[in-house]
């Protein structure tokens, strides 16, 4: 049990967001299975529909599981999990995974937006998470996105039809739909209020990336957000950096992160038990 | 758990009832806000002091709002909230209301509780040079017009000997309370942060008297308590508190840190650490109080000239050192400017010295409770691992 053949291990990581659950299944230090899922009403239940659902699309059962780690708002109802990590400490591992020399994470998820400092191991050296509300996040763009009527695939594309950005002062979630409607209502071109609206997030997140004080090395951009093009080339402008995006999708980092730390995990607690 | 806490418990039970028989008689029951108020001039004249102020529930802060904005202190929110509800026993059997004043905020909310609900009060200004002779001169004189003020409402003069007597007293109640403290600096303490502060808290409303006796008797019940190894240092993570007032009814913060495991090892608090420490009256004379008072390690709403002189982050070094915190817990209280202003100052000098530090901005709503679970679990993660490496390190050297 917990072991296909011998010598291979697999391992799983999930990520409960507040929007989607993600999971990812490591066979060694490989990615072979991922699946993302809506976060339900039922926490525990939407973990385990994503973890299922990777297993499936990896072709292995929960039993050739070594070891799996939760995270994201939902890991404190995660029974399947044989640890629990915060998204901040997986994170950092997942960006380090795809970028050895990162140094610095910008997240954007559901709900929250954090900036995260690495040391050269991939380990949290400092980090800053948004307050409670949902400016500079994904929810913030989905709402945004429905007061145009629009998805938010397409909320992304619309920013290259602007020529330029038009002023957005609210990032509060609920001043700034009253604010696209007015704009609209007064004849402003929807790509250019668009593209003010990622200006906006953009500022606000940069104010976040300031704090932890990182100048040099290789920034990635994690998280369901970092798919949104205008938003990262918003950023990466008023950033004046490059902003690295891994090609397996952003969205499943804190998922990866979490698999490498089931397999970190596992292997000290196997040595330990040798040594 | 500690036998002598349930005596505490049972004091303040009785307590309410007390002043009320006290009132009856004639005795005068002194409100306090802040921590630059001589307690011992208002107890040597007989009068009775009362520490006040309260945290922690949201609905009661809302109360307050019709009186302040909710864009104001949540702490004075609810303490002007508190006396609106008119149900506390301390805040009902208070019959002046004295504050030194320090914060702005606290200064207003006591105009608030004279303008709207009658209540007598009593002003003793701080200033803002403390530092110089002119503001020890200052304080000197605000000291003793505030003592004839209190003379009036007593309706006695201030006694030599008596004041000698509520000095020694008081002096008697912090080295007990420091005593009681420092255990939190032991790998295991058979007292939590949790219960000093729940002690120290109790000393607010029982007569001086009564809190020194149950601090002794806390004291000889702990000098004999056998502390038996229940976690590996190396895998309990010790954080310092600091930043705003948490005053009595706010457990927001500890529950968490609670719940997930963390020891508080120490806090520079001006409702904890800072009631006792840093304190020494040198004469028990209206002036020797005075000096005393004013020199005590200051509140964040006070200006600090020099950051090498500044005592304030003195007392949080030493405790970082003595009590062998991992990191610090900066706790700012949202609109609590005073700290608020200082977070990135904090941060860069414990930075420099390679010691974690998180800031939890927070009010007392629930609303942010799986938030701050994050962000103290992931600065857990982060010192865990660091102390795994240090240990590493440490055991690879003595193969």
């Amino acid at each position: 049990m917990g072991q296909k053949s011998e010598g291979t291990f697999y391992f799983a990581g999930v990520d409960i967001g507040s929007n989607s659950a993600k999971s990812v299944i490591l066979k060694d230090e490989q990615i072979i299975g991922q699946a993302i899922v809506p976060t339900k009403a039922d926490v525990e239940k939407s973990g385990k529909a994503a973890l299922f659902a990777a297993l499936e699309s990896a072709g292995i059962s929960a039993e050739d599981l070594s070891y799996t780690v939760a995270t994201g708002y939902g890991r404190i109802s995660a029974s399947y999990a044989d640890e629990v990590i915060t998204e901040i400490t997986c994170h950092a591992k997942g960006a380090h995974y795809f970028f050895p020399n990162a140094t610095a994470i910008i997240d954007i998820g559901g709900q929250d937006s954090k900036a995260i400092k690495l040391d050269h191991h991939g380990n949290v050296a400092d980090f800053v998470m948004n307050d409670k509300c949902a400016a500079g996040t994904g929810k913030f763009l989905e709402v945004i996105a429905r007061a145009l009527e629009v998805s938010i695939d397409d909320l992304s594309l619309k920013t290259l039809a602007g020529d330029f950005a038009c002023p957005i002062n609210s990032t509060c979630a609920i001043f700034a739909e009253s604010e696209v409607i007015s704009l609209l209502a007064s004849g402003e071109k929807e790509a250019n209020i668009v593209k003010g609206l990622h200006y906006a997030v953009a500022k606000r997140v940069s104010t976040l990336f300031s704090r932890i004080g990182s100048k040099d090395g290789e920034k990635v951009f994690t998280g369901g957000v970092a798919k949104n093009a205008g938003l990262r080339s918003a950023l990466e402008e008023v950033l004046g950096t490059t902003l690295l995006v891994s090609l397996v999708d952003p969205q499943l980092n804190g998922a990866v992160g979490a698999a490498i730390l089931a397999r970190t995990n596992k292997l000290e607690e196997l040595e330990y038990e040798h040594a | 758990m500690p036998e002598t806490l349930k005596r505490f418990e049972e004091a303040l039970e009785h307590r309410p009832g007390e002043l009320v028989e006290a009132r009856q008689n004639g005795k005068k029951v002194v409100g306090v806000f802040c921590c630059y108020t001589p307690l011992e001039i208002i107890h040597s004249l007989g009068l009775i002091p009362l520490k006040l102020g309260w945290g922690g529930d949201d609905e009661l802060a809302e109360q307050g709002i019709e009186y302040i904005t909710n864009i104001q202190c949540p702490y004075v929110r609810q303490t002007i909230g508190v006396f609106k509800e008119g149900k506390n026993p301390y805040a009902v059997n208070t019959d002046v209301i004295t504050i030194s004043a320090v914060c702005l905020q606290e200064y207003r909310m006591v105009e608030v509780l004279r303008y709207y609900f009658g209540k007598e009060t009593l002003t003793l200004s701080v200033p803002k040079n403390y530092y110089l002779p002119e503001g020890k001169e200052f304080f000197e004189k605000e000291v003793e017009g505030f003592t004839a003020e209190l003379e009036k409402i007593a309706g006695r003069k201030l006694d030599p000997d008596l004041l000698r007597a509520s000095v020694d007293l008081y002096a008697d109640i912090r080295n007990n309370t420091a005593e009681i403290y420092d255990y939190l600096a032991l790998d295991y303490s058979p007292i939590t942060w949790k219960q000093v502060i729940t002690v120290i808290h109790a000393g607010f409303y029982l007569s001086p008297e009564k809190h020194l006796s149950l601090l002794k008797e806390l004291n000889s019940e702990l000098k004999t308590i056998q502390m038996s190894e229940k976690v590996r240092p190396i895998n309990s993570v010790r954080l310092m508190i600091s930043g705003s007032i948490i005053a009595p009814g706010n457990t927001k913060i500890i529950d968490v840190l609670e719940e997930l495991g963390v020891t508080v090892v120490a806090d520079d608090i001006c409702s904890g650490q800072r009631t006792f420490a840093g304190f020494t009256v040198k004469e028990p004379t209206l002036a020797g109080l005075a000096e005393a008072y004013l020199d005590r390690i200051p509140c964040a709403a006070q200006l600090y000239p020099d950051q090498k002189t500044d005592k304030r982050l003195e007392n949080i070094f030493r405790q970082i050192k003595d009590h062998r915190a991992d990191g610090v817990l900066y706790h700012t209280l949202r609109f609590c400017d005073p700290y608020t202003f200082r977070v990135q100052e904090n941060k860069e000098l414990l930075d420099a010295k390679d010691i974690p530090f998180l800031q939890l901005h927070t009010d007392y709503g629930a609303n942010d409770i799986g938030q701050l679970h994050t962000r103290i679990q992931a600065q857990m993660e982060i010192i865990k691992r660091r102390k795994k490496e240090v240990h590493h390190a440490r055991s690879q050297k003595a193969v």
